[in-house]
């Protein structure tokens, strides 16, 4: 009997889920998506980028904490460096969700890559990957926490065969 | 009178979305949900000569029909992941992944199990037909969760199939299970009367979906405009990100 009663509860779940999945976007989920939109025209600028490297950077924590024996202050400038940090990694991970969600027939020709489907899925499932793992330590540890010991087998992308596009994706960096 | 009036609907659905989509041409962009749809008015009407005809071998045809459908009803699944992602370069694959990795895991765990039963092949075959069906179920909601997880704009084809396949899935876990548990003696009538509807529900939705059908495309997401973004290729702004995380890390 209690087989019965978990397979008719997985029946029911099964109808409900499905129908609050295909639901119509709804205005809270657009309004989302447009400022996602905004965060991500400004994701790669230089001056966000050298924001970004100071947020990770401990230097000023360690000139607070050890130079002038600060400690309390250190601490809050931790804290707020790791929201800042999650705030970033956030906007990433929106932004690339962005990017992915545009569609092929809508983009300006692209040059012939060497990166088949599967290729591009897994790159996707990566960077998604090491974005959750990141956004873990840090929310674990914060940022200054030394996020890989030794990422050997994780080389950028330069030497993956992106030839079509190698030069737009240097230029880009 | 219900057997009627189920027995006219089971033939009558089919037959009235196969011929809908044969006047708007739009078989060839999923020949194998069409393919699904004709076998399924094939076999109903030949199902359906034998019960009047030949009732003795009535059970035989039903189940052989039954199982083979089961199986054709992966690869329309499969199908619709492809349409599901295909406008998107980076997800193009996704849906097959998706769907090779739900079968490859229920078939080891949940469904080959249930071939090793000892018993009765009535309750083999309603197991088996259980198993299989939460399985699609699963691949559904997988599918629909993926989608929605990436905020990907569900078109109305692709989600009237996968909803009334949920619903046609939900109501058959929910039959076999209590056929299952109340055995054939005391549910084979409800059966015979309920076990129909799941399928008839999804393919009233299947046909309003499909009564004007729309491709795709024209309902993914516009491009920015006057965003240079655009003109740099999907490939090499993924390689952008993963090379700005992996830089992030390595520090």
């Amino acid at each position: 009997m209690s087989q019965l009663i978990l397979y008719l509860v997985i029946a029911v779940a099964i109808l409900l889920l499905a129908a609050w999945l295909v639901r119509e976007t709804s205005a809270r989920d657009e309004f989302e998506l447009e400022a996602e939109q905004e965060l991500a025209k400004c994701l790669f600028d230089f001056n966000c980028l050298e924001m970004i490297n100071r947020i990770f950077d401990p230097a000023d924590y360690r000139w607070l904490h050890d130079e002038l024996c600060f400690a309390q202050g250190a601490e809050l400038l931790a804290r707020q460096r790791k929201r800042l940090a999650i705030q970033w990694l956030k906007a990433l991970r929106s932004s690339f969700k962005e990017l992915i969600r545009v569609p092929e027939s809508s983009a300006i020709e692209e040059p012939p890559t060497e990166l088949s489907g599967w290729e591009l899925l897994r790159l996707t499932l990566r960077f998604q990957l090491l974005l959750g793992y990141a956004l873990l330590v840090v929310r674990l540890f914060g940022p200054y926490h030394q996020l890989v010991p030794h990422f050997g087998g994780f080389q950028t992308l330069r030497g993956l065969g992106l030839t079509g596009s190698r030069k737009t994706a240097a230029s880009v960096e | 009178m219900w057997t009627v009036a189920v027995s006219v609907l089971s033939v009558a659905l089919p037959a009235v979305l196969l011929a809908r989509a044969i006047q708007g041409r739009f078989v060839s962009r999923l020949p194998y949900f069409f393919a699904y749809i004709a076998f399924i008015l094939c076999s109903t009407i030949i199902e359906l000569v034998l019960l009047t005809s030949f009732p003795k071998h009535y059970a035989t045809v039903y189940w052989f029909d039954y199982l083979l459908a089961q199986v054709v009803e992966f690869a329309v699944l499969l199908e619709v992941s492809n349409i599901l992602f295909d406008p998107y370069p980076a997800l193009r694959r996704l849906g097959g992944l998706l769907c090779a990795g739900v079968i490859t895991c229920f078939t080891a765990i949940y469904i080959f199990p249930a071939l090793l039963y000892r018993g009765p092949t009535n309750t083999l075959l309603l197991d088996l037909v259980k198993r299989t069906a939460l399985t699609k179920a699963l691949i559904v909601l997988v599918l629909l969760f993926a989608a929605r997880s990436y905020k990907l704009k569900l078109d109305r084809i692709c989600s009237g199939i996968l909803l009334g396949f949920s619903l046609y899935l939900g109501v058959s876990v929910a039959n076999f299970q209590l056929a299952s548990t109340y055995g054939r003696a005391l549910y084979a009538p409800i059966l015979w009367y309920v076990g129909p509807l799941g399928w008839i529900l999804g393919a009233t939705i299947w046909t309003a979906t499909l009564w004007n059908y729309a491709p795709a495309a024209a309902q993914a997401r516009p491009p920015r405009k006057g965003n240079h973004e655009m003109a740099v290729p999907v490939a090499a702004q993924i390689a952008r990100f993963n090379n700005a995380l992996l830089r992030l890390l390595q520090r």
